[in-house]
């Protein structure tokens, strides 16, 4: 597997996928501003963070009360601790039920179990159906959003993928290939023996499953197919409805800049023609999450995706980059925490630690400080040592502070590194040449001083 | 120990601090408390228009009849999915809503099959409530009146009454405490799309088009 600084270096020399996000950005700007302007959003925020914080303080409790209420609805509700199982879990059913074909509403959980894979190998056809999930399977890639999954693809590319995959004529607009897409799913509703979804919250009070979404097919999954399955992370929990109009008040501001999603699924009982309902709840590395003091915080994402349309590095290097279903700012912070695999361990090093992530968060996580720490323990875990780089920080800082109290010692310290770089040109690739800073130092160099100096050209400026 | 209890295990060994189950203090304040109906109304077709969607204030049935007729000859050919409700009865839209000639022929909840949810052209339903906020409608699954009535057609006429008309989703709630229980959408303009460059397209699967008739009584 590639690494994220391969990745990413790739991505900044693709002119397409650096159009798409240039263009989505811009948009998300304008349309997030617009939908807060004259709303409240720094009170809304802290409350929000309190809603999720309690929702995991008393996160035992929480899951027993929704699975009672759930239950009273007629519903299952089924526990696995891991990826294995969720997916087990999912087959039993299917089988149970004689299903062979499924719908699946977009879900981000799924992905991470890496369900449709496994529902393939069992003769299981599983069909993605929001748009943007429809466009990357059938292109046989992965989403690289978690709110936009094909939005590293222009039109052009969507408009060809659909004419050599579904033999639709060359060219088509976006309104044409909508409707294509619909036409072409529509039929899928009404044949699927099973909608599969995740949720975005779980109400323990009423038992209730929330979906959110602009399409509807996630209503048609939930409405149409006899069986509905949802694979929920159980962090999702939430304590009472009343949290639901704070929370549904930033989440699509957030994530696309809208003030509601067009569809809002409140879901507790078997209904319409789904005759029977399940919730599948997945550890899955959560309860690790959970039990980690510094990282915990974590766990309060609702998943709304604000920090990647406002991080820098996401924007340049695209969801891709990151190899890993959770891209983006809290991606490099889950995604080390749920795979262990060597490029996910790394992800935390793809932040200029600039801190729009964590000042967009709807619910407040703290990513730079999570950064820091997941960093600490990446080096901790390559040299054996415990390094408290805070205190060479501090060390370096307060030197910093000294030498700038005093302007004769500032004054000083410039003019001899100015001084050196004239008299030995080649410092400044100085920094290459010591083994820390080498990787760094790689498409950096030093800052050549201006000759006169500032000082100088002051003092000699004519009035 | 079966995979619940390993994993309530793990989360109380997990769990910071055993706080009491102090609910926290919100301090957001429902921006739309104290509004009057005529406000709650302006504000709701005001959202749904920048949605896309149209909205109509009526003060009778016979004033709804026009439009909603004018919409209906508009629809592509189909089937007419009619909810039943007692809002829906005292309207008598069976009898007028079709001409004899027409392309469009009504269907009930009992004479409904499947397979016309993949032709259906129009729904007429009504909503259990409204949110001004948002420019949001808000159905509650019931035998007589299903979701998919809402769902499955290309154009959807949904009646609101204005005294269910509330400001935010937080006095919708207090008001209804069913709509968390059962199976309730909510919807808020069209079904839309922006997955292809952000270019917002409508009526990806669920309706293109949105008509909202409010009810003054």
């Amino acid at each position: 597997m590639m690494s994220f600084q391969e990745n990413s270096q790739r991505a900044l020399n693709n002119p397409n996928l650096q159009a798409a996000h240039q263009r989505a950005t811009a948009h998300y700007f304008k349309a997030r501003e617009r939908s807060t302007q004259g709303l409240d959003l720094e009170t809304l925020r802290e409350d929000c963070r309190k809603i999720r914080q309690d929702s995991l303080d008393h996160l035992d409790r929480y899951l027993l009360q929704f699975e009672e209420a759930f239950q009273k609805g007629g519903g299952i509700v089924l526990w696995a601790q891991d990826a294995e199982q969720a997916r087990e879990l999912v087959l039993q059913i299917c089988r149970e039920h004689g299903v062979r074909k499924v719908v699946k509403g977009k879900s981000m959980v799924t992905e991470e179990i890496e369900l449709n894979a496994f529902l393939e190998k069992n003769g299981i056809g599983a069909m993605e159906t929001d748009l943007g999930e429809y466009i990357v399977q059938l292109a046989g890639e992965k989403p690289s959003h978690l709110t936009a999954p094909a939005i590293h693809k222009t039109r052009e590319q969507i408009a060809t993928l659909f004419h050599e995959k579904l033999g639709a004529p060359p060219g088509l607009n976006p309104e044409q290939l909508v409707e294509v897409a619909r036409v072409r799913l529509r039929d899928q509703f009404f044949k699927a023996e099973a909608g599969i979804t995740g949720a975005n919250f779980l109400i323990a009070e009423t038992g209730a499953l929330i979906l959110v979404e602009n399409e509807g097919n996630i209503g048609m999954s939930t409405t149409t197919p006899p069986i509905h399955i949802a694979v929920v992370g159980m962090e999702k929990v939430i304590p009472r409805t009343q949290d639901l109009a704070l929370l549904l008040r930033v989440l699509a501001r957030s994530a696309t800049g809208q003030k509601m999603t067009s569809y809002v699924s409140l879901i507790q009982h078997a209904s319409e023609h789904c005759v029977k309902r399940f919730v599948i709840l997945l550890d899955n590395g959560r309860s690790q999450m959970l039990a980690d003091p510094k990282m915990q915080a974590a766990l309060r994402c609702i998943h709304c995706g604000a920090c990647l349309n406002v991080c820098p590095i996401y924007q340049r290097a695209g969801g891709h980059s990151y190899n890993s279903i959770y891209p983006g700012p809290i991606g490099a912070i889950w995604s080390p925490l749920l795979f262990d695999t060597p490029e996910a361990q790394e992800l935390p090093f793809a932040s200029s630690l600039c801190g729009a992530c964590a000042e967009v968060c709807p619910v407040k996580i703290p990513m730079p400080h999570l950064f820091l720490e997941l960093r600490r323990r990446w080096a901790q875990k390559r040299t054996g040592l415990n390094l408290h780089l805070e205190n060479v920080e501090k060390t370096i800082f307060s030197s910093w502070a000294f030498l700038a109290k005093s302007p004769f010692l500032y004054r000083a310290a410039l003019e001899t590194v100015a001084t050196a770089q004239k008299w030995f040109p080649w410092s400044g690739s100085i920094l290459k040449r010591f083994p820390i800073l080498s990787r760094w130092a790689e498409k950096r160099g030093m800052p050549q001083f201006s000759s006169p100096s500032f000082t100088e050209w002051w003092k000699k400026r004519e009035l | 120990m079966n995979s619940k209890q390993k994993i309530l295990e793990r989360i109380r060994k997990g769990i910071l601090q055993e706080n009491q189950l102090e609910l926290p203090t919100r301090a957001f304040k429902d921006p739309t408390r104290g509004w009057d109906l005529e406000k709650r109304l302006h504000r709701f077709q005001d959202e749904l228009s920048q949605l896309r969607g149209e909205s109509f204030v009526v003060r009778s049935a016979e004033e709804l009849r026009h439009p909603m007729k004018a919409i209906v000859q508009q629809a592509p050919p189909g089937p007419i999915l009619l909810a039943e409700s007692v809002g829906m009865e005292s309207i008598h839209i069976r009898e007028w809503i079709c001409d004899q000639d027409s392309e469009h022929f009504v269907i009930t909840r009992k004479t409904i099959q499947k397979k016309d949810g993949i032709k259906a052209a129009l729904g007429i339903t009504e909503a259990d409530c409204g949110i001004a906020e948002t420019g949001t409608l808000i159905f509650k699954s019931s035998p007589s009146s299903p979701l998919v009535f809402s769902l499955w057609p290309r154009t959807h006429i949904a009646i609101l009454s204005a005294k269910r008309l509330y400001g935010s989703l937080e006095q919708a709630l207090t008001a209804d405490p069913q709509i968390s229980q059962g199976h309730t959408v909510m919807v808020t303009g069209p079904s839309r799309t922006a997955d292809i460059e952000k270019t917002l397209v409508l009526g990806m699967h669920a309706p293109q088009k949105l008509y909202v008739f409010i009810l003054l009584d």
